[in-house]
């Protein structure tokens, strides 16, 4: 069976909206998230860290992005059990082996809310459209015009035959027999892979948003900055429960 | 398919060619990852690595240089297209693949009869998952969580073997790969002209 079969034959969730590329170029998001991210190592309490990830997982639906419900569900739940092991302050049951006490789950809730949030702030500040300066991005820009051409060829892909039809894939791409090396600047001009099989959308090129859209997208950034920064310090939100 | 002789004479960046072998090898590490992604798995947390196929491949020809150049381009270009690069994903992704990298790579010097790569892949496997076995119980569940370390190793060890007879089959069958070497090595010479010039 092809790989790529008709779309009525396969599931396909419906791609969402990247609406923080509208307002911010992705060196701009990238740097928003740089002045976010130290707001999640200062929280201390479990309250406090929650609200973060709420506002963090707002932040990365804005970036386009689906949040996977049962797997961050599996993450959080399990980080929280394996903290639940090591008791600390009041014991609220006794299941043998097992003392669920507040201060682990307090340490627990932290820990995964603060684990939860660096990838949602990480997933909204990293775009595939950000140009990485010097050798190491053009190096980059290479490898995502390889994996797009791939991407765009893998009707050629049979699971029936995947050796064979893996190496028919790979000549297709790139024939080190015939075909010289690309130009310097044929990557360039290539986009980042957008097919269903990889988990990001294209964004816009740099240097493309215009400033009157770029002043409301950095507000935004700034009622985000005062929501995590605040959730960390909001006294109410830093009591512990323990 | 014959085994490179590590010279420190053989660098990636002297040759054009070369250094598209490597995106192109980088570019199948994305690609792989993004096909494991739409593939059915046995188990929940279960994960074969297509994505370290062109690894285990690249570390029986290419020199050391080259072969972390590649695990860099696969891992900062993973980070890239997810968006993990600043969270404990990237920092995890890192220590898994150099520690594969760093077991693997001296494996694949030793003779064919000794070890294949269905040996390297598993050796790979085992070190990126204790590396991130490791990592995980420092910065994620807390050393309470130890009983789990070997259900991770094991799981690893599973998906390096399926992996590594992945490689093994691909390597027989494949006449890009063969093509691939081939390049590599005619530009090795070339490389090592290429310097030899440039100390003259």
């Amino acid at each position: 069976m092809p790989i790529n079969a008709p779309n009525s034959q396969r599931k396909k969730k419906q791609k969402r909206k990247d609406r923080a590329a509208f307002l911010l170029s992705p060196n701009l998001r990238f740097l928003s998230g740089i002045v976010l991210l130290p707001a999640l190592f200062l929280s201390s309490g479990p309250w406090g860290a929650l609200a973060q990830l709420f506002f963090s997982a707002l932040l990365f639906i804005w970036a386009g992005k689906r949040i996977r419900l049962a797997s961050n569900a599996v993450f959080f739940l399990s980080v929280v059990a394996f903290a639940l092991l090591a008791p600390q302050g009041r014991v609220l049951a006794d299941w043998g082996w097992l003392k669920p006490s507040v201060g682990a789950l307090a340490v627990g809730v932290c820990r995964a809310s603060t684990l939860l949030s660096l990838i949602f702030v990480s997933g909204f500040a990293v775009s595939p459209a950000m140009r990485l300066p010097g050798a190491l991005g053009s190096a980059l820009s290479r490898v995502f015009f390889y994996s797009s051409r791939l991407v765009e060829a893998q009707a050629e892909l049979n699971l029936r035959r995947p050796f064979e039809s893996m190496d028919g894939l790979l000549f297709s791409v790139y024939d080190p027999r015939g075909r010289e090396a690309p130009s310097q600047d044929e990557p360039s001009v290539s986009t980042p892979p957008s097919a269903p099989s990889l988990p990001s959308a294209p964004s816009p090129q740099p240097g493309t948003v215009p400033p009157q859209r770029i002043a409301i997208g950095l507000a935004i950034i700034f009622l985000f900055c005062l929501a995590l920064y605040g959730a960390a310090f909001f006294p109410p939100l830093r009591a512990r429960l323990y | 398919m014959p085994r490179a002789i590590n010279s420190p004479r053989r660098r990636i960046g002297r040759s054009p060619r070369r250094q598209e072998i490597l995106a192109v090898f980088a570019g199948a590490c994305l690609f792989l990852s993004g096909l494991e992604y739409i593939l059915p798995r046995p188990l929940p947390f279960f994960r074969i690595g297509l994505s370290n196929l062109p690894l285990v491949l690249a570390v029986e020809f290419m020199d050391p240089l080259a072969v972390l150049a590649l695990a860099a381009l696969k891992v900062l270009g993973q980070g890239v297209l997810t968006g993990t690069v600043v969270s404990y994903v990237f920092l995890f992704s890192c220590a898994g693949t150099l520690a594969s990298v760093t077991v693997m790579y001296p494996l694949a010097r030793l003779p064919r009869d000794w070890v294949t790569s269905v040996g390297i892949s598993s050796a790979g496997a085992l070190a990126s998952n204790l590396a991130t076995g490791g990592l995980a119980l420092v910065v994620i569940f807390g050393v309470e969580a130890k009983p789990i370390l070997p259900v991770i190793l094991g799981i690893g060890a599973a998906a390096g073997l399926a992996l590594g007879l992945c490689a093994e089959a691909f390597k027989r069958r494949s006449a890009w790969l063969k093509a691939i070497v081939a390049a590599w090595e005619a530009d090795a010479g070339q490389g090592g002209a290429r310097e030899a010039d440039h100390a003259d």
